[in-house]
């Protein structure tokens, strides 16, 4: 038996209006509070106020201990983000839905949502989304592409496969 | 070391990068640059090796980059019978046309496309990140039914990779 006592992990999260994921070696003690002060604090960005696991649609409560929220057996990239929800409103094929997603709400998420919405078949990968021109990554957090706003207007497209 | 493969190196330590290994979406095996392997996993519940192995050339690097399946046995790319199959055959991205991927994203194969498919190619600000996450889908198209590669094709020794974190969570 190990007598081997880890005293800190590195998190990877991502933050609202952030393209990029970011990382942090913090104490595996550390409440979600003391998360948000230290990327407050990291950011210089006062609105970040609420600590979520990707696609989950809870925040995590401030006294939780930070890894014992995150799930080991499947990975979740947790996501700092300004309070509430954001409006997409997802075009195909001419026509519009809309609804409210967390910032931590992964495209794949909204695809399915969208398949739903306008009763498409097939699965969530043969669909992508594109903000203007820009293909988006299944994985991608809604606020990491939202640009700090909340409104995003998205379309929904089959992937194309290039032929000869 | 060159710039290319510098920001190469520096990209592959980044959170952005490991965030797909954490994912499971690719696994960095080694680097001999301008060449780099990483291993993908097949679409689970269907047919196939565990993994394809990725030979990636990275010259340039941050401009585009070429990549072929390739095989660890013969260190030679995977032969066509072994990529990935769907109901009409090879998998388009990895038809063997050429010696790289039949993707605009890849810089050998960019110019079959001329004005087409922008949105695909690859764009200044792209990085390694962006060029796995495209192989990635592309494996993982819905399309795929099954590969007869073993998985001995993808078993390439890893070795560690300066500056990256085991410890993530």
């Amino acid at each position: 038996m190990s007598d081997i006592k880890i005293l800190e992990r590195e998190v990877l999260f991502a933050v609202e209006g952030e393209r990029r994921p970011r990382s942090l070696t913090l104490p595996v003690d550390i409440t979600a509070t003391d998360f948000l002060e230290r990327v407050v604090a990291l950011t210089g960005r006062t609105e970040l106020v609420e600590v979520l696991i990707e696609d989950e649609e809870v925040t995590i409560q401030g006294d939780h201990i930070l890894f014992e929220r995150i799930v080991v057996d499947e990975f979740k990239l947790v996501h700092v983000a300004t309070e509430g929800k954001i409006k997409v409103e997802v075009t195909f094929n001419g026509k519009t839905k809309d609804t409210g997603f967390r910032p931590s709400a992964t495209m794949e998420k909204i695809i399915r949502w969208a398949m739903g919405a306008f009763e498409l078949e097939g699965e969530p990968a043969d669909f992508q989304l594109k903000l203007g021109n820009e293909v988006l990554a299944a994985g991608q957090h809604l606020g990491q592409i939202a640009e700090c706003k909340k409104t995003v207007r998205l379309n929904l497209v089959m992937k194309i496969k290039p032929q000869g | 070391m060159e710039l290319d493969e510098a920001a190469l190196r520096a990209d592959m330590t980044s959170a952005a990068f490991r965030l797909g290994v954490y994912r499971g979406q690719w696994e960095f095996v080694r680097i001999r640059f301008p060449l780099v392997w990483f291993r993908i996993p097949k679409p689970p519940l269907k047919p196939g090796p565990t993994s394809f192995l990725l030979r990636v050339e990275a010259t340039g690097y941050r401009g585009p980059l070429t990549a072929q399946l390739w095989d660890a046995r013969t260190d030679q790319a995977l032969a066509p019978q072994l990529r990935p199959h769907g109901a009409a055959g090879l998998l388009p991205a990895f038809s063997a046309w050429s010696a790289c991927l039949y993707h605009p994203i890849d810089r050998l194969a960019r110019s079959h496309w001329p004005n087409q498919f922008d949105d695909l190619a690859w764009k200044p600000g792209d990085d390694i990140v962006t060029f796995l996450e495209a192989i990635h889908a592309l494996i993982h198209d819905p399309a795929y039914l099954q590969s007869t590669a073993p998985t001995e094709a993808a078993e390439l020794p890893a070795e560690p990779l300066e500056g990256y974190s085991s410890r993530v969570a």
